[in-house]
């Protein structure tokens, strides 16, 4: 069975690609371009997993890409299993330093985008037996509203909402919904925040330390499987104790 | 999906229902196993037979009323002299539903005694020996009642949401030696407790779930395992709601 996953360029999406096909999953990798190093990357993958990995490409920012990816993924005539939506982007600047062209195109990107995708995943897959689960990678930014932060948390915070409503919709025809907010994930997200304030943040966990894509790709696996089947509706926070 | 070999396991209330499932899931996942009973009776033992038949190297048991805290205190210390605990799971509770104005303050105070003072004790114990270790995972089971205020659930809703509360301060007081708290907020689970319940008030909370179902004891068992286990390695101080989506 697959698994698709937005966002397997880098960071948590490349790491749940790998980790997804360690575990015996097979993966349908959604990138936005086509690019020679992922492909090679995705080819290694599926040989030292014995698992299928096969990547499509497509714009989130734009539904008819999206609608031809959905076209792609109907396609190969694969049973699906799950949908793990952790494509997104980030433009952080103070609010009033906001342009509105930021704070559309953050949320066309991390909400129109998934909330698009996952419409067409529900389409594709109304009619198999299998239980399905679907994974929207959030963001405690989206819980506990920090600075410099408004384009970026209130498209996650939407998100929140959105599962909320498909899971409320769509839980007694055989679908799961739940929503992982990382905290401070060791990814090149990080690159633009002053080092000052990330330490600062890091210092805050419980567990005093960095979180690792790995981390919340283990999560995601079991939020796919079958063992969380009485769990839909939720917001797990993977942030070692922020909040 | 888990492995729990090495791993010693403290399961409270393990007589039946969800803190049964919760020992044997544990056991088939390899984990060794202390089953926590009240006293020993007929359905403790029966229970374990059965179970020593396919795991009997990973499993004993230990007896003491969870109100009276001298026994807490005397039988953990002789468990914790020997063995660590690595895994800990507060899963005893009791529930009286009634509504306020009936309920007595012998009721109040035997739940709040079973649901929340107990599972401090134990968790001061134990953390003794989790401290030392700088590891270990700390699972409380809480209830949707701590969140949703349902009727007749007013004394039962408190001591879950305080054990939350608990939870989640020790979580930040413990967390710099490696040790997680996290709950599991089960919401309508096919146990005895739901006997409390009529069955109108019981159809009415699954038809308003999401998934319109109840949930069994393996659904709490599996995300007990999950909290327990290192696929949850960056997760602390959460309380994951276990219900179909209430």
């Amino acid at each position: 069975m697959y698994i698709v996953v937005t966002g397997a360029l880098s960071g948590i999406g490349k790491e749940t690609v790998t980790h997804l096909a360690e575990n015996n999953w097979n993966v349908i990798a959604c990138v936005e371009r086509d690019c020679s190093d992922f492909k090679k990357f995705s080819n290694n993958l599926s040989k030292k997993t014995s698992q299928k990995i096969e990547v499509i490409n497509f714009d989130l920012g734009d539904e008819e890409s999206i609608i031809n990816a959905a076209k792609k993924i109907k396609s190969l005539k694969v049973d699906l299993k799950g949908l793990v939506n952790i494509a997104g982007i980030t433009k952080d600047s103070s609010v009033l330093m906001t342009s509105s062209q930021d704070l559309k195109h953050v949320n066309d990107i991390n909400f129109f985008g998934p909330v698009v995708f996952t419409q067409y995943f529900i389409k594709l897959t109304q009619r198999s037996d299998i239980a399905k689960s679907v994974v929207f990678i959030s963001s405690i930014s989206a819980l506990d509203g920090i600075e410099g932060m408004l384009s970026y948390g209130t498209s996650k915070n939407a998100i929140v909402n959105a599962a909320r409503v498909f899971s409320r919709e769509l839980g007694d025809k055989n679908y799961r919904f739940n929503v992982i907010a990382p905290g401070v994930i060791d990814t090149k997200m990080n690159e633009k925040v002053p080092s000052d304030i990330l330490e600062k943040r890091i210092a805050s966990t419980s567990l005093r330390r960095i979180g690792s894509p790995k981390e919340v790709s283990k999560v995601i696996e079991f939020l796919i499987s079958d063992y969380s089947s009485f769990i839909t509706g939720q917001t797990i926070r993977v942030d070692g104790g922020i909040g | 999906m888990f492995n729990f070999a090495n791993k010693t396991v403290l399961v409270t209330g393990a007589n039946r229902g969800i803190g049964a499932q919760i020992a044997k899931s544990f056991l088939e996942h390899e984990a060794n196993v202390v089953m926590h009973f009240r006293s020993e009776s007929d359905e403790s033992k029966k229970l374990i037979s059965e179970l020593r038949k396919d795991y009997s190297n990973q499993l004993s048991s230990i007896c003491f009323d969870l109100s009276n805290g001298e026994q807490i205190k005397n039988e953990l210390k002789i468990l914790l002299k020997d063995n660590p605990v690595d895994i800990l799971v507060n899963n005893a509770g009791v529930t009286h539903n009634m509504i306020l104005q009936m309920t007595s303050e012998d009721d109040l105070y035997m739940q709040y005694e079973i649901n929340t003072f107990a599972p401090f004790r134990i968790m001061q114990l134990v953390l003794r020996k989790m401290v030392r270790a700088k590891q270990g995972s700390i699972i409380n089971i809480s209830s949707s009642a701590a969140f949703d205020g349902n009727q007749g659930k007013s004394i039962y809703g408190g001591t879950k949401a305080a054990l939350i509360a608990m939870s989640k301060s020790l979580s930040r007081e413990v967390g710099p030696y490696g040790i997680r708290v996290n709950c599991i907020a089960p919401g309508i689970t096919e146990t005895d407790m739901l006997s409390s319940m009529t069955e109108d008030v019981i159809n009415e909370s699954i038809n308003q779930s999401d998934l319109k179902r109840s949930g069994r004891p393996i659904d709490i068992a599996n995300a007990v395992m999950f909290l327990a286990s290192e696929k949850s390695s960056y997760i602390t101080g959460q309380t994951i709601r276990v219900d179909g989506g209430m």
